[in-house]
């Protein structure tokens, strides 16, 4: 087949697919085996606007269905499905619902009773949930007692001014 | 120390202080050569290379040991005079800077002076103050000289499978400090003229049990260093040494470059935080040296920095203390896990040198498992602390790929986990190895893909099983099965590679006994999280049973287990008796097993990605028809229903009783914070945070912010005060920290 019947897709064509999941598995070997793009980051903002529910500008993903977004001139952190959880830089988790599995009855509810042997003593699995959908954003196992943080504290300022070359287009 | 102008040590002085001046290797601005002609350079480089890698490949043929001839743990790597690394083979990458390490002790300890730096010299190391990782892992280093002047160092490392420990294999687990881990070489002359010196021969003969494997693989990587040397010379030849010598530099300084580049081009500044908590319980272990006979947590707080510039910086302030087993580190270890995760994260596809350490820093507490200043403290197994660290690295650069739009690079680990077999082999003589087929470990999940099942470790990208056969012709053992075990993976959108299983039959011996651990996740720990929602494993297990009818079993034509799962069950039920039997997931050490025993465990499997609801069911239908979930499994885990329109019924429901079963975090805290306050935690947790405490005020600070109270409740570790001073009288490598007390 010539390129002409099948043209290749563009980079911001490839990076929507990447971003919805629809990349075959030769594609996505093609990708890594490609230099990392210039254009990869804003192709992946747009194509997550064409996806989120919500008109909110994004700034940064934070992980999956998370992001940092421009709202009334601050910068939060909203999930996929709406939720405001406080400002950018703050402890985004402590805005979530939860669950926290602290005994073997908790733990065996996701694991096989055979292989179970996550010591409830020493361990807890803390399950962090977007508080309108209830889609898991993050779980974390930790001693009892340890606080919760937050895995990411991104530097928006140096990223945007200095790697990017532009303005963080919210006062930070 | 000497500095006359023209030593080797005036120059490395030199080198260290253009870099701190300029920032730049070397203090190069320009890099002329590069500039000026880039395919003679290119040229130049792919000789290097393919000289480095081609000789590699011969190596393998010169050894004897399964571990440099079927699963590739070894490396080979030429060095500046200086001792920064120029040009690195496939192979361990743990090692690029291990090796640098290793010459730059030397040098700075003088041993131009003595013992003497000479042509034809050849120096071995894997002692952990003179840069290395511990002493499996082998160095054997030569200088290059032209014209009577060192223009380089050719320099290789194998992981030896005896080295000479209390308990037999390799890497010892159990011994309390530097005294039961085995043979030193602290950085010696081991050879002249091109060969090892019979003294030293001697030595290796009387202090390993299978000096066979160590003295042979030796050979190799002389032979190795040998057929470089030789190369070069004919490198020379066609470049001319000037250009050699500035070339070599470029590379470096180049190296340098394309790390920071890479960084501001991939990544997003900021600070990750991430813990690692192996659990260290041994007061169950029969046979434990007093001193190591405790049971406790090895907290590891990680923060990486990723810097405007384009640095990476990581950072372990409130760690817990060195302890009396072998899972210490030290500069060497961390500096050999750190470039496991350069060379294979970000500098894969570009030049492997020493110019991606210069982008690079680690503050490493003094007194801390990741910085153990006492002079006796063993790293025989830091790879237990140094696997769940540098693997829950990974999952931090990979939450930076995704912000920054490149899930295609996210990839996670495994924990490593081992039998270590010991005793009286089939061949009539002493015995020790550890069984690498743990160098097939399944990864974690991907950011685009399930982890691979049955992949290679975090240690060795290279890394396979290697055959049973070969396995059971190393050791006193046939192997009863292999099998992945089902819904053992950590769950998530993509999950985690598989968790497979091996049971082994002792045969040809009636004295062997075996260590069974596994890196931070054994004794009911749990490796790291997963990524964005993913969760870790269910656990790990491991089993033996000494004294079994199985040998009846065998003669009698029945059923046999093929799997530990199978074994446990057939323990368990009676249809294998044994005199005494274990399975679960306490660390091992067995009592002496002999012919027709079992022993087995379990390799754990990969950390998953993503909200585990959100799973493609074609995914999951395909796990199905793998065995690698079960049908229970794939509804408990990922809500799935058998077809599309009842699995998305299945898991709006599931999701709704997510909600309905959960609290705000707000609420959580209310409900918690009196726990915290009073300090009601099991003893083993409240001694992690003393034993934090006692060297920092960061998880206090972090803590008495979180909890908001005035006091932290953990304040007695329980342990005595006791001097534990560090090496003094020669030079070592050190890190940047703040300075600590010499008290454990």
């Amino acid at each position: 087949m010539s390129d002409t019947q099948h043209p290749r897709p563009s980079s911001a064509e490839t990076v929507q697919a990447l971003v919805r999941n629809e990349l075959s598995w030769e594609e996505l070997r093609a990708l890594m085996r490609s230099p990392k793009s210039e254009t990869r980051f804003d192709e992946t903002i747009a194509a997550w606007q064409s996806v989120v529910p919500w008109e909110e500008q994004i700034l940064l993903p934070l992980g999956e269905n998370l992001f940092i977004v421009a709202k009334e001139g601050k910068a939060i952190v909203k999930t996929m499905a709406g939720a405001e959880l406080g400002p950018w830089n703050g402890n985004w988790k402590m805005r979530c619902r939860m669950i926290v599995r602290r005994t073997r009855e908790d733990l065996l509810e996701i694991y096989p009773s055979k292989d179970m042997t996550i010591d409830p003593d020493l361990v807890e699995i803390r399950e962090f949930l977007c508080p309108l959908s209830g889609t898991l954003l993050d779980t974390d196992c930790v001693p009892p007692g340890y606080p919760v943080e937050v895995d990411f504290t991104p530097d928006l300022p140096t990223f945007y001014r200095e790697w990017l070359g532009r303005e963080v287009p919210v006062a930070l | 120390m000497n500095s006359d102008d023209r030593s080797i040590l005036a120059q490395l002085l030199n080198s260290e202080s253009l870099f701190e001046q300029t920032g730049r290797y070397q203090g190069l601005e320009k890099l002329e050569l590069l500039e000026s002609d880039p395919l003679r350079f290119e040229a130049f480089h792919s000789r290097l290379m393919s000289t480095i890698i081609s000789t590699r490949e011969t190596m393998k043929y010169i050894a004897s040991s399964p571990a440099v001839r079927d699963f590739e743990e070894f490396v080979i790597g030429l060095y500046t005079p200086e001792g920064d690394a120029v040009a690195l083979s496939t192979g361990i990458m743990v090692h690029v800077h291990t090796l640098s390490e290793f010459i730059k002790f030397m040098i700075k300890n003088n041993y131009e002076q003595d013992p003497g730096i000479r042509p034809g010299d050849i120096f071995e190391n894997n002692e952990v103050w003179a840069g290395g990782v511990h002493t499996p892992d082998v160095m054997t280093v030569i200088p290059v000289f032209q014209d009577g002047e060192l223009i380089a160092w050719i320099g290789a490392v194998s992981h030896e499978l005896e080295a000479g420990t209390y308990e037999g294999p390799g890497m010892s687990v159990l011994t309390p400090d530097r005294y039961g881990e085995g043979l030193h070489i602290s950085a010696e002359k081991v050879g002249e003229d091109d060969h090892f010196r019979r003294d030293y021969l001697i030595r290796l003969q009387m202090n390993l049990r299978n000096s066979g494997w160590w003295i042979l693989d030796d050979k190799a990587k002389l032979a190795g260093c040998l057929m470089v040397r030789e190369a070069l010379r004919g490198i020379i030849d066609t470049y001319g040494l000037d250009f050699y010598r500035s070339a070599t530099k470029e590379l470096i300084e180049e190296g340098r470059r394309n790390f920071l580049k890479r960084v501001r081009s991939t990544m997003v500044p900021g600070v990750y935080r991430g813990i690692t908590m192996p659990v260290h319980l041994r007061t169950h272990v029969p046979y434990v040296h007093p001193l190591a006979k405790n049971d406790f947590i090895d907290l590891v707080c990680q923060e990486m920095t990723v810097t405007g510039e384009g640095k990476i910086e990581l950072d372990y302030e409130g760690s817990t203390g060195w302890s009396f087993h072998p899972f210490n580190c030290a500069p060497g270890p961390m500096n050999g896990g750190f470039w496991i995760t350069l060379t294979q994260l970000l500098a894969y596809d570009g030049r492997v040198n020493d110019g991606a350490y210069l982008g690079v820093k680690q503050y490493l507490p003094e007194g801390s498992i990741v910085n153990a200043t006492y002079k006796g403290a063993a790293t025989s197994l830091a790879w237990w602390t140094l696997i769940p660290v540098f693997a829950n690295i990974w999952r931090l650069m990979g939450i930076s790929w995704y912000a920054r739009g490149f899930p295609e690079e996210i990839i996670m680990s495994t924990p490593t986990c081992m039998v270590g077999v010991a005793g009286f082999d089939q061949f009539g003589g002493p015995t020790g190895y550890q069984n690498f087929e743990m160098a097939g470990e399944s990864f974690g999940a991907r950011g685009v893909a399930d982890g691979m099942d049955c992949g290679s470790p975090i240690w060795n990208s290279e890394g396979i099983q290697g055959d049973a056969e070969t396995w059971e012709m190393t050791g006193p053992n046939a192997y009863l099965g292999r099998s992945f075990v089902a819904d053992h993976h950590g769950y998530g959108r993509f999950r985690g590679g598989a968790a497979w299983q091996s049971l082994w039959m002792v045969r040809g011996s009636n004295l062997v006994n075996v260590t069974l651990s596994a890196s931070g996740c054994m004794n009911g720990g749990v490796f790291h999280k997963g990524l964005f929602g993913g969760y870790p494993p269910a656990g790990w297990k491991c089993l033996w049973a000494a004294g079994t009818n199985v040998g009846e079993l065998v003669a009698s034509g029945a059923k046999l287990p093929s799997s530990l799962d199978e074994a446990e069950e057939m323990l368990s039920d009676g249809r294998i008796t044994a005199r005494e039997w274990y399975c679960g997931p306490l660390n091992q050490w067995s009592p002496n097993l002999s012919e027709n025993d079992l022993f087995g465990l379990v390799y754990y499997g990969g950390v998953g990605y993503g909200d585990p609801l959100a799973r493609d069911p074609r995914l999951i239908e395909a796990d199905l028809a793998n065995g690698l979930v079960t049908v229970e499994g794939s509804r408990a885990v990922y809500g799935y229903a058998g077809d599309l329109e009842a699995t998305t019924a299945e898991r709006d429901e599931r999701r709704a009783e997510r909600l309905a079963h959960s609290v705000t975090a707000q609420e959580w805290w209310d409900s918690e914070r009196e726990r915290a306050r009073a300090g009601q935690v099991s003893d083993v947790v409240a001694h992690m945070y003393a034993r934090s405490a006692k060297l920092s005020d960061s998880i206090v600070e972090k803590y008495k912010a979180f909890w908001q109270l005035e006091e932290f409740p953990y304040t007695d570790t329980g342990e005595p005060d006791f001097a534990a001073p560090a090496p003094t009288g020669f030079y070592f490598p050190v890190s940047s920290s703040r300075p600590r007390p010499q008290t454990a």
